[in-house]
């Protein structure tokens, strides 16, 4: 049966011939659309039964496995706060870096059928080379038997893309970065012991970083997101921020200017010397804040464990593993807070309030000294025996800086009084500054210390204090007679600048009245104005002092020739508003207080109340003097440099060609400074400009 | 008649009964069946080009509706990753500046710049200028300390 032609059509099941539809081809179409559909079905219900398998059975293991991989909880370090001086200037920042981690087994390159072949020496010794590290410590890291190993941290963004595109490059796989904040402290050894630092893990390790680690440490943030491979976020993915909180910021009363002059000082103080260490603190007596505090030698808290001098340095890495960290906490070590120091004469003041306090004496008593004195059976000599001071009176015999006064004073007010007052002026204990690991004063206990303690401790032998405790003590003097609390940190401010906590100053105690107050500062004017201090003094400027020499205790004897010079000093005396006290540990050469410590004190003392702009009021004989010494500068300019520089060393003055190797040729001086007909003291230095 | 023709002549009957009734008499044909004549949808070419357009058309729809946006959302997404990549690069380069300028701004840095490569040097101590509560406003200070620093005396 056939309908149509009975032809068969090229196209087979399109039969449509002749506007007859061939229904012989309909059927076999149909026939093959339905077995395609069924196909097609069955091909879908395998896949509607894999779906469901998939989505209903084994739904938990799946979603947990998907779970996992697409979740990404990535923690958002949060800034540690900056350390700031007194006019907001940051000593202590924090910034992002990075740390490179190494997984031991994927580290290599792959080959082409992504097999991972192990590091080679050649990758890990260029790893190590960006990094900076040692081969052997980078190839001893990577070849743990870890999943994951943190291979260097504080590395910076410039160094993190070098390392990227290297590993891209050359295809080596198991590096991986991650964010991370690290410290900086952009001034280096700058403060460094009043700052401290921090350890690896970015929380403070000693100082202030320490003290203060509870408002300067953030808290973390959490990123918790859906990512594909490469970590980026996949659309439709659910994510969860938890932002992180920085920490807060510092406000020191550490003037960054000041701070920078006491460490010239102590610096140049150092070089002249050769001493052991020099230690600089100047403290504001009205408040108790502290402005500057520095030492020598000191550390670069971005490199903590190195020390700054080479040779230390070098010492250093032939010590042992323990020995190493004995050095570092010696070295990241505050003394100034910490430790204690013989104080000599500069002790003297304390004995001489408590003794004008309690009126056993006056400004103006005559003494009289005979090179020694007896206590007991014990005979003390004066440090100018056996050419002593003879007549003198309180006032001079402070000045002369005379040991036998002192312990007539110290006996007239008998051991408990005295010791009442070293109570009163905060040697026996603390001084509660806000610094970690304060240290406290070795005091002869009363019930031992007798007579003869009473002697020695009246002229600073035989007492340790801290340097701290000094002068908070001297400073009472110049706050009319307030002992304050010694503080290093004024607020805590937000990233704004709002301020969170205040630190105000706080009055300890009256130690003693205005009028002893008042008559100590003459005392210590004199000194500076008349005595044993001048080569502190400034002209222009009315400061006090008084200088200190004390023989060191090593091996329990004084006899070992080492000593340890000191100066305290304050000014202006009509309105004390410094306080500078500079201890050299250790001086060769010629020891004494006044010529070890007294320089140093001179040049604080001159940056310092020039920074704060006290005026200085300088008398006739004064300004006669300092005109006397000056050279009038000639003009210059326009001669040759030969004959420039013979002109001014006919004139008494020196010079330097600028720039700097200028003086190997004759150049025409362009200009000069200071200017044609300023006025420079003699042997100044006159530059001239190529 | 052989059986198989016998079963064909019942079976038509059977048929003419259920079209005519057992009356024979025609019934009304109904409206739908008069248009069942048309032949199956798949097989006409001009069905299966329309069925072809609608399932084109469909998926267009498809893409339009359904896989585009998915994919701009993608897209997009793609941006904000990369933004945010951007955005973190250049805040690490902000700080990294930020610290590079601090390290040159300190006291001390600056002093040993002035004095070791410009030559400068510090004035004398009574040639400096004092500001007072009784000082002068000036309008240009630094001409001013120039001008009077070294007229002290």
């Amino acid at each position: 049966m056939s309908y149509g032609n009975g032809k068969r059509t090229k196209r087979g099941a399109a039969a449509w011939i002749g506007g007859q539809f061939n229904k012989d081809a309909d059927v076999r179409t149909q026939g093959r659309l339905i077995f395609v559909f069924a196909v097609v079905a069955c091909c879908f219900a395998v896949l509607i039964c894999r779906i469901g398998w998939i989505s209903v059975v084994e739904n938990g293991t799946y979603a947990v496995e998907a779970a996992e991989r697409q979740t990404k909880d990535v923690m958002i370090p949060a800034h540690r706060g900056s350390i700031l001086d007194r006019n907001m200037k940051e000593l202590a920042i924090s910034a992002v870096s990075y740390r490179i981690w190494v997984r031991p087994a994927e580290f290599g390159v792959s080959n082409k059928n992504g097999v991972k072949s192990v590091a080679t020496e050649e990758i890990v010794v260029s790893l190590a080379d960006k990094l900076g590290m040692d081969a052997e410590e980078l190839r001893s890291l990577v070849t743990q038997d870890k999943q994951r190993v943190r291979v260097a941290r504080d590395v910076s963004k410039e160094v993190k893309d070098e390392i990227r595109a290297w590993a891209n490059e050359i295809g080596i796989g198991g590096i991986e970065v991650e964010d991370d904040v690290s410290r900086h402290y952009p001034y280096g050894a700058f403060a460094a012991h009043v700052l401290g630092s921090v350890n690896d893990d970015g929380y403070g390790r000693s100082g202030l970083e320490m003290k203060y680690d509870q408002y300067l440490t953030g808290i973390a943030g959490r990123w918790i997101k859906k990512t594909d491979r490469y970590g980026d976020i996949i659309a439709y993915g659910t994510e969860k921020h938890y932002e992180e909180k920085n920490g807060l910021n510092v406000v020191l009363t550490i003037d960054e200017a000041i701070q920078h002059y006491v460490e010239k000082a102590i610096s140049n103080v150092a070089e002249v010397t050769s001493a052991k260490r020099v230690m600089g603190i100047v403290m504001d007596p009205r408040t108790g804040e502290i402005l500057a505090m520095g030492m020598t030698p000191d550390y670069d808290p971005n490199d903590p464990r190195t020390p700054i001098d080479p040779l230390e340095a070098e010492y250093m890495s032939t010590l042992t593993p323990e020995q190493q960290v004995e050095y570092w906490n010696k070295m990241w070590r505050n003394p100034m807070v910490s430790d204690v120091y013989d104080p000599g004469s500069t002790f003297k003041l304390i004995t001489v309030s408590a003794a004008l306090e309690e009126r056993v004496t006056t400004p103006t008593e005559p003494f009289y000294c005979s090179g020694t004195y007896q206590v007991g059976k014990t005979t003390i000599r004066c440090w100018r025996y056996p050419d002593p001071h003879k007549d003198e009176t309180l006032t001079q015999a402070v000045g002369n800086s005379c040991n036998p006064v002192m312990i007539q004073l110290a006996q007239r007010m008998g051991l408990d009084t005295y010791y009442d007052y070293l109570e009163r002026f905060g040697i026996r204990s603390k001084t509660e500054i806000d610094y970690p690991g304060e240290g406290t004063a070795l005091v002869q206990p009363k019930d031992t210390a007798g007579q003869l303690g009473l002697a020695t401790t009246s002229f600073g032998q035989g007492i340790s204090v801290t340097p701290i405790q000094l002068i908070s003590a001297v400073s009472a003097l110049g706050n009319n007679g307030k002992l304050m609390q010694p503080r290093l940190v004024k607020a805590i401010v937000d990233k704004d600048g709002n301020v969170v906590e205040e630190f105000k100053p706080r009055v300890v105690r009256q130690v003693v009245s205005e009028q002893t107050a008042e008559e100590v500062m003459k005392i210590m004017e004199f000194v500076v104005s008349d005595s044993g201090g001048k080569i502190a003094s400034v002209p222009g400027y009315r400061i006090g002092g008084k200088t200190g020499t004390a023989e060191k205790l090593d091996n329990g004897s004084y006899k070992t020739g080492k000593v340890t010079g000191s100066m305290i000093a304050m000014a202006p005396m009509e309105d004390p508003q410094i306080v500078v006290l500079l201890i050299v540990d250790e001086p060769q050469g010629v020891k004494y207080g006044s010529t070890t410590a007294g320089p140093g004190v001179k040049e604080i003392m001159t940056n310092v109340l020039r920074h704060i702009n006290i005026t200085p009021v300088y008398t006739q004989e004064t300004l006669a003097k300092m005109q006397s010494s000056y050279v009038t500068v000639p003009d210059l300019r326009a001669m040759n440099f030969s004959d420039a520089a013979g002109l001014l060393m006919g004139s008494g003055l020196n010079y330097t060609a600028s720039p700097e190797g200028s003086e190997a040729e004759d150049f025409m001086v362009d200009d000069q400074y200071p200017k044609p007909g300023e006025l420079l003291p003699k042997d100044g230095t006159v530059f001239l400009y190529r | 008649m052989t059986p198989a023709a016998e079963r064909r002549t019942e079976y038509r009957y059977e048929k003419r009964n259920a079209y005519y009734g057992m009356d024979m008499a025609a019934k009304p044909k109904p409206e739908r069946e008069q248009r069942v004549s048309r032949p199956a949808a798949g097989v006409n070419p001009y069905v299966k080009i329309n069925l072809l357009i609608i399932l084109v058309l469909g998926g267009v729809m498809a893409v339009i509706f359904g896989i585009m946006p998915a994919n701009y959302e993608a897209s997009v997404q793609q941006e904000i990753n990369q933004t945010i990549k951007d955005i973190a690069a250049v805040n690490v380069e902000i700080e990294s500046l930020e610290i590079q300028v601090k390290n040159v701004s300190g006291i001390s840095y600056i002093e040993s710049r002035a004095i070791e490569e410009l030559g400068m040097i510090y004035p004398a101590p009574e040639q400096f200028v004092f500001i007072t509560n009784n000082s002068v406003r000036v309008n240009d200070f630094a001409q001013y300390i120039k001008e009077n620093a070294y007229e002290l005396w």
